[in-house]
């Protein structure tokens, strides 16, 4: 949690108890009331080491409206739409994604030392043949580095696999023949490993381990080829009455081969094979004598199988660009859709986009006192200007103005409920003036100053006394002190309340000497000083049921929403 | 109407004189600019020390030639890109050379002493105090050369400082003439696009201007003589 203060920080309540998602999925799914005597609506304590991970700015919230609850990135699961290419924008079919290795299989490609995209370019003489290179924009590596030249500006991938399966078979092109069968002993100079590729290697392996789980499975079903629907359910009932065939009979005798592992270069595996006077040597001299720029990082060799092996810059290859996915996210309790974006992979429009900030009262706190206000800190941009925190005199009161704001369209009771004192080990007194409010409906943007007097648009419809008289004192008057249970200021989806704050001190005078362990108690840790104030808020308001189009409109329904807010006031001085 | 009278020293770009220089003034340094090189009215010029721009070369506007330390040299067909700054500050002597073909990309700060022929010195750049860059070579977006240091022939620096070298440049006489080449023709381009301050630094310094002739005519000047 970032203290840039004051701040409004939310718990989701997923991480509030590890239980709280199993029994939200029992609860039933729209406004369950909340138990007062529920364990789980106890005091929240902001500085416990847990609530480090439950709160969130607003920002990073989103919400579920099928469980009518915050969910934050820990409670939701994200799900991939789309897979695409950055470089070509081609959306690639999920089946063919795994197939492709996630990489582009068209002509995009990366450079396998900076991975910027790489560019064909003509290097041919005017004389000669045209000549292509594939040359890196940003640190000017080309093909040409690697020995590799194209005679077409398209169809790269093809052409630079052709490029490689001739390079290495020209280079192993003698140990192809029954290299399995050789044993390990006799390796001579002629079948010394070279450099193989790594998807031929592969596509060898995995025939090699198909061939043997089909040997090692059961023997191939005797009654395949009737005419009967389900040739087990035949073979089952052949099998009671002893119907089986000769040959069947036959393989059923025959004890089942033991799968065996791969080996040798024709099964697709490389293993390390000791040389006299082999390849390492060299290499290690050739890496004496060159500079560190020119051999490979582990980057360079992890981030594509082809330069897996490569040892120095001049070895690497051209990477095919690695595909990007799309992803959505859903609510890990119900399943709901939270987050969607537009599966085209140019768009960067959203489907259903459910934050948090258009689904709850918002809040948000400053000082009564304008010359007390602190910068905002969003909006210190440059570094020279200075971030200066709020400091807190213990025992002194202060007033403050909650702002809460209205998201929904429509009208909305808001509780708030705080501990009379602060949990932590600095004891502060929190008292809210006017804990019981309503919130005028958010509308259209322009409503608030096309309308000719807000008091019509935000007087609240509940008609409580309360919110009647907020009406009526509703004025600017500067001279105002702000009153027990009333409302501080009221526009249209806005109500501002006063919260009244006595920092704790940080060191508790007593004239008793106290105890070592009571004073090892005390020593406070990590942000102890800062002041900040656990809020539950619980909104309540009527919600049009969604009916479908021509269908009876149904009555209206309550729905509810309760939630931890935590506001970060300011650090007590010591 | 009568027409302000021009200072004969007037040298328009029709009127093709290869090089105008100024004296020491108090307002700009010593000025020896190309009659076909483009500095833009709102470039700024700053220091006491000679400043040298070459044939065809372009000095976009806001870039700034510094000076102050020292003599500036901008070859023929450089690019100075907006905010770009050359040239050191004062209260540290040596000259900055920038040779053919360089182009200088906004915001890179160029300290160095030398740079070489065709090099492309990237968006905020910067070539530290008495650092040399090579032929050819180049210093990609955001990247440092330390002050002293040395970027070799065909050079590249790039992701945080790391190093290579463009072999292709070095094997191909072809492809370095056609980066010059390229060049070329991005002066060209820009020889519609930046418009030139003419007057501004190419009359007698501002100061005698201002002397002769009435408070508003050297803008009359700037615009060229109307008659």
């Amino acid at each position: 949690m970032d203290l840039a203060l004051p701040s409004a920080h939310y718990a989701c309540p997923c991480s509030s108890s590890p239980s709280a998602i199993t029994s939200a999925r029992r609860a039933s799914h729209i406004s369950a009331p909340l138990k007062d005597d529920d364990p789980e609506q106890s005091t929240f304590d902001p500085h416990s080491p847990r609530s480090a991970y439950n709160l969130l700015p607003l920002t990073h919230l989103l919400f579920c409206d099928e469980c009518s609850q915050i969910r934050c990135p820990k409670c939701t699961i994200e799900e991939v739409i789309t897979w695409y290419c950055p470089s070509c924008l081609f959306e690639v079919p999920s089946g063919s994604v795994r197939g492709d290795g996630n990489r582009c299989a068209r002509s995009c490609l990366d450079c396998p030392v900076c991975e910027a995209p790489l560019n064909p370019t003509s290097i041919g003489e005017r004389d000669t043949a045209e000549e292509y290179v594939l040359r890196c924009g940003y640190c000017h590596w080309t093909s040409a580095d690697a020995g590799i030249k194209l005679a077409k500006s398209t169809k790269l991938t093809e052409q630079l696999a052709k490029f490689r399966r001739t390079r290495v078979e020209g280079a192993s092109g003698l140990q192809h023949d029954d290299e399995a069968n050789v044993p390990r002993v006799a390796i001579t100079e002629a079948s010394k490993p070279q450099p193989r590729d790594h998807d031929d290697a592969f596509g060898k392996l995995t025939t090699f381990y198909k061939e043997q789980l089909s040997e090692s499975s059961d023997a191939p079903n005797p009654y395949g080829g009737s005419n009967y629907n389900s040739p087990t359910n035949l073979a089952r009932i052949m099998g009671i009455y002893g119907g089986l065939s000769r040959s069947a009979l036959k393989k059923s005798r025959e004890k089942p081969q033991p799968m065996r592992e791969a080996h040798g270069v024709n099964e697709g595996v490389a293993t390390f094979q000791p040389e006299e006077d082999g390849d390492e040597r060299d290499i290690v001299g050739k890496m004496r004598e060159l500079g560190w720029d020119d051999l490979t990082s582990e980057q360079q060799q992890v981030v594509a199988p082809v330069n897996g092996d490569a040892r120095f810059t001049s070895e690497l290859w051209p990477v095919s660009t690695r595909l990007r996915t799309k992803r959505g996210k859903r609510c890990k309790v119900c399943n709901q859709i939270v987050f969607r974006p537009e599966a085209k992979p140019g768009s960067t429009r959203t489907k259903v986009r459910m934050l948090a900030h258009d689904h709850i009262p918002k809040l948000a706190l400053q000082p009564l006192n304008v010359a007390a206000r602190a910068q905002d800190p969003s909006f210190i941009v440059r570094k020279d200007q200075l971030y200066v925190e709020p400091n807190l005199r213990p025992h002194a009161a202060q007033q403050y103005v909650l702002t809460v704001t209205n998201p929904l369209f429509e009208t909305v009771k808001v509780t708030l409920t705080t501990p009379a004192i602060t949990p932590g080990k600095v004891k502060s007194r929190v008292t809210i003036l006017c804990p019981e409010f309503s919130i005028g409906p958010a509308g259209e943007m322009w409503d608030d100053a096309l309308s000719s007097s807000t008091a019509s648009t935000s007087r609240p419809e509940d008609g409580s006394r309360k919110a009647a008289m907020a009406s009526l004192t509703g004025g600017e008057d500067s001279e105002r002190q702000p009153e027990a249970g009333k409302v501080w200021e009221k526009s249209r989806n806005r109500t501002k309340v006063i919260l009244e704050i006595v920092p704790g001190a940080l060191k508790e005078i007593s004239i008793v000497p106290k105890a070592e362990e009571a004073q090892a108690s005390e020593v406070l840790g990590e942000d102890e000083d800062v002041l900040q104030v656990p809020i539950f808020v619980r909104a309540e308001w009527m919600a049009e049921v969604s009916h479908p189009p021509g269908g009876k409109p149904e009555p209206k329904e309550l729905r509810e929403i309760g939630y931890w807010c935590v506001l970060g006031v300011g650090r007590i001085m010591g | 109407m009568s027409a302000p009278r021009l200072p004969s020293q007037t040298s328009n770009r029709s009127q093709t004189s290869n090089t105008s220089s100024a004296a020491a003034a108090s307002v700009r340094p010593p000025l020896k600019i190309h009659s076909t090189a483009i500095v833009s009215e709102r470039a700024v010029l700053t220091g006491s020390h000679p400043i040298t721009i070459g044939e065809r070369a372009v000095i976009h506007p806001f870039a700034h030639l510094r000076a102050e330390g020292g003599s500036v040299t901008i070859g023929e067909y450089c690019t100075i890109d907006e905010t770009a700054v050359v040239g050191l500050p004062a209260g540290e002597g040596g000259e900055v050379v920038l040779e053919k073909g360089v182009a200088v990309h906004s915001g890179a700060v160029v300290l160095g002493s030398i740079i070489g022929e065709g090099s492309e010195i990237g968006v905020k750049a910067r070539i530290g105090k008495g650092a040399t860059v090579g032929q050819y070579a180049t210093v990609a977006a955001a990247e440092t050369v330390e002050d002293g240091g040395n970027v070799g022939d065909f050079g590249v620096v790039f992701g945080r400082g790391r190093k290579r070298v463009d072999g292709l440049l070095e094997g191909s006489e072809e492809l370095r003439e056609l980066r010059l080449t390229s060049q070329r023709k991005m002066c060209k381009a820009l020889e519609s696009l930046v418009p030139d301050g003419g007057m501004k630094w190419r009359g007698p310094p501002l100061v005698q201007v201002q002397l002769e002739l009435a408070p508003h005519a050297h803008m009359n000047a700037i615009k060229g003589p109307t008659l």
